[in-house]
């Protein structure tokens, strides 16, 4: 919870933004939005933000043979930098 | 390998000591990636990878170091190698610094590659020609490179290539154009992903499954998943976007 009454903690502004908070709360917590501090403001600028980008970008998992193809891939790559640089390893 | 045992999640932070056998790191979250959460139980043992030695054998894991602000998360800051430090592993061709590289990004350049109008199996060969551009460029990138933004712009620029290539628009797809408002998306997207990277296990596997997983599970399909109690999932997640905050800078904007 906040140490400030008066100004709202970020758990609480997430849950705000996310709209997990009862009627009356939310009120409360947007009353104290609008009358927030810089510090305030940036933090529900950063947490919008974050959840539009989650929003817009979700993970979709590939077919799981792209990651065989790709270990293969890198095996063959492996072979090559060998081929032309010999068994050193430490090409890094 | 060096085994330890897992106490409750919780791994102990090895003293190094130049030449000794502790000074093998302490375990990395790839040894615990496929069995964090339901898998890892008290006493089961882990694997060490020297994948986890950072420069000078210094260990790049923070495993089990407390935080002063949130000292709950204390398990939940197991972070890995960093992105450069894979590059530079699979540079020296360890087969399993790739595995961590592809498994860390892959559904981000799925995603991506899908995002910009393509089927899923166009995105899926988009996502292999974006890791094998990535492996053909390996010794180019530099250290303040971006893997993250690298791979997207790749992704993108192959999506689109497919897209003019294919000839056709897909109805009913909702594509993201190249504006200056999508690209400042990427940017965010990108941005949050490298943080994400550097958040640790326990806090990732949070964040992703509450706010990337496309079938947006409910807390408790999410508590499940991760064998955690319900109730500690709303706070849990707000400290681990605190931290991930903390991480990009306080007072950066996304």
């Amino acid at each position: 919870m906040s140490t400030d009454p008066g100004r709202p903690d970020f758990r609480t502004l997430l849950d705000w933004l996310e709209g997990r908070l009862d009627a009356d709360k939310a009120e409360r917590v947007a009353a104290q939005v609008a009358e927030a501090d810089e510090q305030t403001l940036r933090t529900v600028e950063w947490l919008r933000d974050f959840l539009t980008t989650a929003r817009e970008l979700p993970l979709e998992e590939p077919p799981a043979t792209v990651r065989e193809s790709l270990k293969e891939a890198f095996a063959r790559w492996s072979q090559g930098q060998a081929l032309m640089f010999g068994n050193r390893r430490d090409v890094a | 390998m060096l085994r330890v045992p897992v106490d409750e999640g919780r791994s102990r932070v090895l003293k190094i000591s130049p030449g000794s056998v502790a000074s093998r790191p302490p375990p990395c979250h790839r040894n615990l990636r496929r069995t964090s959460g339901n898998g890892v139980r008290r006493g089961d043992l882990v694997e060490i990878s020297p994948l986890n030695a950072g420069k000078n054998g210094r260990p790049v894991t923070a495993v089990g170091r407390p935080h002063a602000d949130w000292p709950g998360l204390a398990r939940d800051t197991e972070v890995g190698p960093s992105d450069f430090e894979l590059l530079n592993a699979c540079r020296a061709r360890d087969p399993e610094a790739w595995e961590l590289l592809v498994e860390r990004y892959e559904r981000l350049v799925f995603s991506v590659a899908l995002r910009n109008g393509v089927t899923r199996e166009e995105a899926a060969d988009i996502t292999q020609m974006t890791f094998i551009a990535l492996l053909e460029s390996i010794g180019k990138l530099r250290e303040e490179q971006r893997v993250a933004s690298w791979l997207m712009s790749v992704a993108r620029r192959l999506a689109w290539r497919q897209r003019r290539r294919s000839e056709r628009e897909r109805l009913g797809l909702e594509v993201v154009s190249g504006s200056d408002d999508a690209i400042a998306t990427w940017e965010r997207a990108a941005v949050v992903q490298e943080g994400l990277q550097r958040l640790g296990r326990a806090c990732r596997d949070l964040i992703e499954a509450l706010y990337f997983d496309p079938a947006s599970p409910s807390y408790a399909a999410v508590a499940e998943r991760l064998g955690r109690p319900i109730g500690g999932i709303g706070p849990m997640r707000a400290r681990c976007l605190q931290r991930l905050r903390s991480l990009l800078g306080e007072d950066a904007n996304l």
